[in-house]
């Protein structure tokens, strides 16, 4: 049987071309059904209220994901301010004191990191602040998001560093500079692009997780910008109103994950591919 | 060079943050649950009696669950993100391989939550009204019959959160495994040509080159099944009885619990201890998971950094 081998190839093309066809399906549901929602409500989706539960009003109501948009945007930028310092340091600790205990040890706590379940954030900060201070609020999100994207913003720092060519480095410490001048000055323009590229990739992850902001973020259906508010987010919103039986809140789960997939999250993933791409050495 | 003081405080503020976070991440955990496994632990892990109103608390169905579905997910990931890969290096002409490869990267950005919403709206009930019926049928058979008894077929099911769970574990399993297939060395495939091998023939060297790799991103993929919770909650169906060795059942895992009880269990505080003692549990089985992954190799590492 010396053409069973195609047999094999065949198989191996119509298994690999349907998981393609069923993951496209996913991207392409949200675009089909997502899209057509944001057209209507047009603009006031992205300045109006949270609209209440049908029985509740009277008339037309404003229809709008102002709140979970904002709270979005508030959670994540509360965990880039913790996550950035954190990771970035950890990053270089981990690429450029190699073979010290420390640094395999800080590697070791990284990559434990990102495979932890993202829940177990939303748990543990759920404890240590929601009880404390009576009340989920963004401040709480944001510092349980930051769990999350810490480890990935120090493993992705950790291998740009990494990639730099050790000549490079030299080539700086022969002029007599410092090791820090040549690691945030010199090879700057190097590592840049693939530290921003790492962040980004961070932020992406960081925005479409629901998981941990359930219990600690709490839920708004009016726009806030204090920190110690509750917030809601698109990423609850649609866990939220998923399961509703209203037509509109359904509908809104629906712009949501538009919103979120294709407004926040793969112009994020892109631009990272892009600026990664630019710069191989 | 890195005595230099500057460098050394950064290098200790990143390692005091990484410190800083495991420990928030799981000493109130630790605290919260102490007292409660002290005294219902052996119940927790024992028995398969959850019924917290009476502070009745075996949890043993939502262990099984979740390993249950990480099986059963990871065994539909393997082939798909195979195949997946061998499509995006071997298989196709050079402008569409980056064509795939970047739209398999692109799809394992989209959140839990939306595939959830996906399977919920979309995908659930097609299965429901189309496939599930036959499944029922083999539910006559011996043996495997069990996997498809039910009485009733419900869109919202242990196979469907399996199938989207799979499905969301395949990105990051491809981009491991199309990583791993490029590394092999080129002299090997041009030995293999050069014996009168076929196509095929490279293809089954180079997996076998790869096999640590290949292990290491089903595990990785495995381990991300077990913690999922936002998809894995809206679709299995959350019944928490007793487990059963059964796909067309609703079903519940550690995640999906904790996800939809953690809110009302604030009333009764042994509950929200019940659930955090559960999220413990889920911690050691993926470590256990990722050490097991570390002992058969270093590729593991490598692969994380790439998922």
């Amino acid at each position: 049987m010396p053409r069973l081998y195609k047999l094999w190839l065949a198989l191996i093309y119509i298994i690999g071309l349907s998981a393609l066809g069923v993951l496209l399906w996913v991207l392409g549901s949200i675009l089909v059904n997502g899209l057509p929602v944001v057209l209507k409500y047009g603009i006031g989706l992205f300045t109006n209220n949270i609209p209440p539960p049908m029985f509740l009003f009277f008339g037309k109501p404003e229809v709008g994901l102002a709140p979970a948009i904002v709270g979005t945007l508030m959670v994540i930028g509360i965990a880039f301010a913790i996550s950035l310092p954190i990771g970035f340091t950890a990053g270089i600790l981990i690429a450029e004191f190699k073979h010290s205990k420390i640094a395999e040890l800080a590697e070791e706590l990284a990559s434990t990191l990102v495979e932890v379940p993202t829940i177990t954030a939303g748990i543990s900060i759920y404890w240590l602040l929601v009880i404390p201070m009576h009340n989920p609020s963004a401040l709480a999100g944001g510092i349980a998001l930051s769990l999350i994207m810490i480890p990935y913003i120090a493993i992705y720092t950790a291998e740009t560093y990494r990639k730099v060519p050790m000549v490079v480095k030299e080539g700086g410490l022969a002029l007599g500079l410092k090791y820090s001048t040549v690691l945030f000055k010199v090879i700057r323009g190097l590592v840049l692009p693939g530290v921003i590229s790492g962040v980004l990739m961070a932020l992406a992850k960081g925005a479409g997780e629901a998981a941990p902001l359930l219990f600690t973020a709490g839920w708004n259906d009016k726009v806030t910008l204090n920190p110690l508010d509750q917030v809601s987010t698109l990423s609850v919103l649609i866990y939220k109103f998923g399961f509703s039986s209203q037509e509109l809140w359904r509908e809104l789960s629906w712009a949501a994950s538009f919103i979120l997939v294709f407004v926040i999250i793969l112009p994020l993933i892109a631009i990272s591919k892009i600026m990664v791409k630019k710069h191989e050495f | 060079m890195l005595r230099e003081r500057k460098l050394r405080i950064i290098a200790l503020f990143g390692f005091a943050g990484l410190i800083v976070a495991v420990l928030i991440l799981v000493v109130p955990l630790i605290i919260n649950s102490y007292d409660f496994l002290l005294k219902y632990g052996k119940e927790l892990i024992s028995s398969m009696n959850w019924n917290p109103p009476q502070n009745v608390y075996g949890g043993l169905q939502f262990i099984l669950g979740t390993l249950w579905v990480t099986f059963w997910s990871t065994l539909i990931a393997m082939p798909l993100s195979i195949s997946l890969a061998l499509l995006a290096t071997e298989l196709s002409p050079k402008r569409l391989k980056t064509l795939i490869a970047g739209l398999t990267d692109l799809i394992a950005a989209i959140p839990s939550v939306v595939y959830g919403y996906w399977g919920l709206v979309v995908f659930a009930p097609l299965l429901a009204t189309t496939v599930y019926p036959y499944l029922l049928n083999l539910s006559k058979l011996p043996i495997i019959g069990i996997l498809f008894s039910t009485s009733v077929i419900s869109p919202q099911c242990v196979l469907t959160a399996v199938l989207v769970l799979s499905l969301m574990i395949t990105p990051y399993a491809t981009a491991i495994i199309r990583n791993g297939y490029e590394m092999v060395p080129k002299d090997l495939v041009e030995a293999v040509y050069a014996l009168g091998g076929t196509k095929w023939d490279v293809i089954k060297m180079n997996l076998s080159y790869i096999k640590s790799t290949i292990i290491a991103g089903v595990i990785i993929a495995a381990g991300r099944a077990m913690g999922e919770t936002m998809a894995v909650t809206m679709l299995i169906g959350n019944n928490v009885g007793p487990f059963k060795p059964c796909l067309l059942c609703r079903g519940s895992t550690i995640t999906s619990v904790v996800a939809n009880e953690f809110e009302e269990a604030l009333l009764n505080p042994y509950h929200a201890k019940a659930l955090t003692a559960l999220i413990l549990i889920l911690i050691i089985m993926g470590s256990l998971l990722l050490a097991f992954g570390r002992r058969l190799g270093k590729k593991l590492v490598e692969a994380e950094i790439i998922a």
